[in-house]
């Protein structure tokens, strides 16, 4: 079920589980990265590195639309540039205090970065033809131990799951009788992110419960892939 | 094992425990940039300091000092005496003993956060500073080269809490003297008497290069708080610092010119990279 092709876009996290002005740290292949969103809903992902005295920006404070660095207030525009030194609030800052920054985009329900390029049209043919890609709705992030192979070959065989695209595994049999996707994020070599997303019934009532059902079977799915022995 | 760690590191004096805590009941097993290390005080009230070999054995004995209220070690041969603080000399001042925070980060870093003015108003919020007082006016920092040691000096700085006992904020002169590497103490204009200084001093002990048991005291002018009050404001300080310390990265402090972006404000941690660096200390540092 191994996908040939390399995994450009990554899956980090649920759309809504980062929230306007705020910030958090995520993981991928061992690097540590800050997601955070403005104010107005734009959401970025950047090297976790504050490039003036190497605080790790997850830790600052969306202000409007920057991300303010905790030690020394340094505040950073999406771009990546800073704009403003409150040690210095007369120096312009120059082009060197900017933040290492990745492709950041929202598909499928979740946030996705790509730290090779920016290619966004690779990104909206992962699930072009897939019934959920169409109205997703995200239900919940859950967090394994063990390697991409391991976890994937961890999933019950009555899931009939199947990597339809790097880093996108359909379940065609949730125990909900209904298609989810997985979005895969390797954190580490050893600890993986599974972003489930299903399809929304466009009526938030029957969403919120159907994001309820489906956390619900996520934990239970969760366990099953921590303990492997006991599901034999 | 000594024999990785550079001259400049290992040559110098370490604060290992205070000379209160360390009592006949109560010996300190520790490690000193990286080698286990165990202080004991005898009977006589004499400290013996071993290094102590991994599986527990003495390997050898360490030279002992009992200074400004700590006791002081070295795995190297210092050249000449320690440091001289002629403010512990001077009459109505108290010595406070604050205790030990361990911080798991390089001891460059924590000396380089403690030199360091401009977070006060984002990490020490209404205690420190405040916004919008966030400048930092020109200062001075340089190496005294007769002495080797680093001032920074001509400090100020908008202070709503300066100290426990400030009842009201405050302009607050600040200097900074670093006497060796993981040494710091600061002067700071003293609440408790007019145009004295009180002092706040750091003495990180490098467990390893990116674990530190910080030792700190105060020695100041103030006969209104307890000690604990005093304490309890200066771990407060240190938790604020902590948050930040722990999640600078690298660990280690950079001293390649560029690895990290300055501004005029961190004069004296650019001048700090470039004495420890031009000392030649490698350890707890990239």
């Amino acid at each position: 079920m191994n996908s040939s092709e390399s995994q450009t876009w990554a899956p980090v996290s649920g759309s809504t589980d980062l929230a306007a002005a705020s910030a958090r740290a995520v993981w991928l292949a061992d690097q540590d990265i800050a997601i955070w969103r403005t104010k107005s809903g734009v959401a970025s992902a950047w090297r976790n590195l504050c490039p003036h005295r190497g605080m790790r920006l997850s830790f600052g404070q969306v202000r409007g639309e920057k991300l303010v660095c905790r030690y020394h207030g340094w505040a950073f525009e999406a771009s990546g540039q800073c704009q403003g030194i409150p040690a210095s609030p007369e120096m312009k800052p120059p082009p060197t205090a900017c933040a290492e920054t990745y492709a950041c985009r929202e598909a499928l329900g979740l946030i996705w970065l790509n730290t090779t390029d920016d290619n966004a049209d690779a990104l909206s043919a992962l699930a072009a033809d897939n019934e959920i890609a169409k109205s997703p709705l995200f239900c919940k992030s859950i967090y394994v131990e063990g390697t991409k192979d391991d976890i994937v070959e961890r999933l019950p065989a009555d899931l009939g799951a199947s990597e339809i695209a790097p880093g996108l595994i359909s379940l065609s049999a949730s125990s909900q009788g209904e298609n989810v996707l997985l979005g895969v994020q390797v954190c580490s070599p050893s600890r993986l992110g599974l972003h489930i997303v299903a399809k929304s019934a466009a009526d938030q009532d029957k969403d919120n419960k159907r994001r309820l059902q489906i956390g619900k079977w996520a934990q239970n799915l969760r366990w099953q892939l921590a303990n492997p022995e006991a599901m034999k | 094992m000594t024999t990785d760690i550079d001259p400049a590191t290992l040559n110098q004096w370490y604060v290992i425990q205070s000379s209160d805590d360390l009592t006949m009941s109560s010996p300190r097993d520790t490690r000193l940039l990286g080698v286990p290390v165990s202080a004991a005080r005898r009977d006589d009230g004499q400290i013996t300091v071993l290094e102590v070999s991994a599986s527990g054995e003495t390997v050898r004995d360490l030279p002992v000092q009992e200074r400004y209220g700590y006791v002081w070690t070295t795995l190297g041969t210092p050249e000449g005496d320690l440091f001289d603080m002629p403010e512990f000399d001077e009459e109505g001042r108290r010595l406070v003993v604050c205790g030990i925070a361990t911080v798991k980060t390089s001891p460059g870093r924590i000396i380089e956060n403690f030199l360091d003015m401009p977070h006060f108003p984002f990490i020490h919020i209404d205690v420190l500073g405040a916004e919008p007082n966030t400048e930092v006016l020109p200062y001075k920092a340089k190496v005294d080269t007769d002495t080797n040691e680093l001032w920074a000096t001509d400090c100020g700085f908008y202070q709503p809490k300066a100290m426990a006992s400030s009842t009201e904020g405050s302009e607050v002169d600040y200097r900074y003297r670093v006497p060796q590497p993981y040494v710091a103490v600061l002067y700071k204009t003293s609440p408790g008497k007019t145009g004295a200084f009180d002092l706040v001093g750091i003495l990180p002990q490098p467990l390893d290069e990116t674990h530190c048991d910080i030792h700190y005291f105060m020695l100041v002018f103030d006969e209104e708080n307890s000690d604990q009050e005093l304490i309890q404001f200066q771990q407060g300080i240190l938790m604020q610092d902590r948050l930040i310390l722990e999640n600078q990265r690298p660990r280690k402090l950079p001293l390649e010119r560029g690895a990290e972006m300055a501004i005029r404000a961190d004069v004296a941690s650019v001048q700090y990279r470039r004495w420890i660096k031009d000392m030649g200390v490698g350890f707890g540092v990239q």
